[in-house]
């Protein structure tokens, strides 16, 4: 391990020796700097989390740690050797990029992270580092979105369909982000007065909902459906994944079912949803964002985690952008 | 050929045999014009838009038209047209696992509907018929 590398890796996930804090680590540990809520980043079993204000309470909500401690956007804090920042990712709300700095040299690692303008959480705020470690789960050219606005369409014009034929509209999309984007936007694009019918959501997006109306996000009217009474006709329903294929489909048919999500762009994974329809919107930054991204941090040096990290890697390493891995090392 | 671009796009979503067969018959019912489904209002149509419900009824049929642009053609109009790396391409095509999607997804271009669409599919047929027995650097210019 060189003494210049603010970030290395180990058993645990990845680790600041100047700082003595793991971040978003994948196994339990003393010190954790979590980036959001989503399972993948937050888990159970850390002793100290440390976490951005907008994420302390969908943190408390699904993960269990000793305590917990949040920080503003953009107010700078010293741990050990280190200084620390965080800043807004969009992505979900309260995502975070973390920077770190100690003696002129920066390390900014962005979390999971989205560039495009989204309502319902805050706008990514683009910082210049030296070493930039950036996710790059969909790090292929064949991943580029469309304007949100037009897949809100589409699913608008999809519930309208329902409506004609007495139909529920089934939308399996995740429990935090996805859902709240979505039932943001209907209001933000179509206003309630447009809508064809009521709004119910699995128990676990409202226990998030409530969490971003505290936080200022605003949302049609909806409520939480119930197991023993049947959705009526034209009625839009939110639920996780995990819902799938369960039994609970029953209170809702007859029903169209619909996965959302950034893997539906892909013919071959529409097909394996099978019984389902897809529609292609994703909290995480397209192959565009993924270079504009480069481009806006201006780094000497950049590593690729998460998803098509090696091919990303390759495309901008040709383009003469430096790169490098994290370096091993083991845990005391 | 806006509607026939329209018509495979719901073809592609559409959930069981049911559904396909609606959405055939609101094609037709679109381009011919129906009222219901056995009067007709106005079959005065020209001749170009006949033949492209013909090229439509040939297709939804499961014909095809013979190999007028090769595999390896196809896939140097897109490295070309996205200035991608060869290494790039084979990437993209492996993760989605058919060319012609793979095709689609990198030639894509974030506009409205272009100029391209407002051609008939007559035209279009026509246009590639033309173009069969030309050499492979006229078939790439006619693509790009």
């Amino acid at each position: 391990m060189r003494n210049d590398e603010l970030i290395v890796l180990r058993r645990e996930g990845m680790y600041c020796p100047l700082g003595g804090f793991y971040i978003d680590p994948i196994l339990p540990v003393e010190n954790a700097v979590i980036s959001h809520g989503h399972a993948d980043h937050a888990r159970n079993g850390h002793k100290k989390i440390l976490c951005s204000n907008r994420s302390e309470k969908i943190i408390h909500h699904r993960v269990k740690f000793k305590s917990i401690q949040s920080l503003n956007f953009r107010e700078r804090i010293r741990i050990g050797d280190i200084y620390l920042t965080m800043f807004p990712a969009s992505h979900v709300l309260g995502a975070a990029q973390i920077l770190l700095e100690t003696k002129g040299r920066r390390w900014l690692y962005t979390g999971d992270f989205r560039l495009a303008q989204d309502s319902s959480c805050d706008a990514f705020e683009p910082i210049k580092t030296d070493i930039l470690v950036m996710e790059s789960t969909f790090g292929l050219p064949i991943f580029r979105w469309r304007n949100e606005s037009e897949v809100f369409r589409e699913i608008f014009d999809m519930w309208e369909n329902c409506k004609q034929t007495k139909m529920n509209l089934v939308l399996y999309c995740y429990s935090l982000g996805k859902s709240q984007r979505i039932l943001h936007g209907m209001k933000r694009y179509f206003g309630t007065s447009a809508f064809p019918g009521s709004i119910k959501v699995h128990p676990s997006i409202s226990a998030i909902n409530k969490i971003y109306k505290y936080h200022g996000i605003d949302f049609p009217d909806y409520s939480t459906f119930s197991l023993h009474k049947k959705a009526e006709g034209s009625t839009l329903i939110l639920v996780p994944p995990s819902v799938k294929r369960t039994k609970m489909i029953d209170i809702f048919k007859p029903c169209i079912e619909a996965v959302v999500s950034g893997w539906m762009a892909v013919r071959g994974n529409r097909r394996r949803e099978t019984g389902c329809k897809g529609f292609v919107l994703s909290d995480h930054a397209d192959w565009t964002e993924l270079n504009r991204l480069v481009e806006l941090t201006e780094p000497k040096n950049v590593i690729t985690v998460h998803g098509k990290s090696n091919v990303f890697r390759k495309y901008i390493e040709e383009r003469g952008v430096g790169t490098s891995d994290l370096t091993f090392a083991n845990s005391n | 050929m806006i509607q026939f671009v329209k018509l495979i796009r719901s073809l592609d979503q559409a959930l069981g045999n049911l559904e396909k067969k609606n959405c055939i018959k609101e094609y037709f019912q679109n381009a011919l014009l129906l009222e219901n489904e056995n009067t007709t209002k106005n079959l005065n149509k020209s001749q170009d838009q006949w033949l492209s419900l013909f090229w439509a009824i040939y297709f939804l049929s499961g014909e095809k038209l013979n190999r007028i642009f090769s595999s390896k053609l196809l896939k140097m109009y897109t490295i070309r047209k996205t200035n991608m790396p060869q290494w790039l391409f084979d990437e993209c095509y492996d993760s989605v696992g058919d060319l012609a999607e793979t095709i689609a997804h990198l030639v894509w271009e974030k506009k409205e509907i272009n100029d391209d669409l407002s051609t008939s599919l007559h035209q279009k047929i026509q246009s590639f018929m033309e173009i069969k027995s030309a050499d492979d650097e006229k078939k790439l210019n006619f693509l790009t």
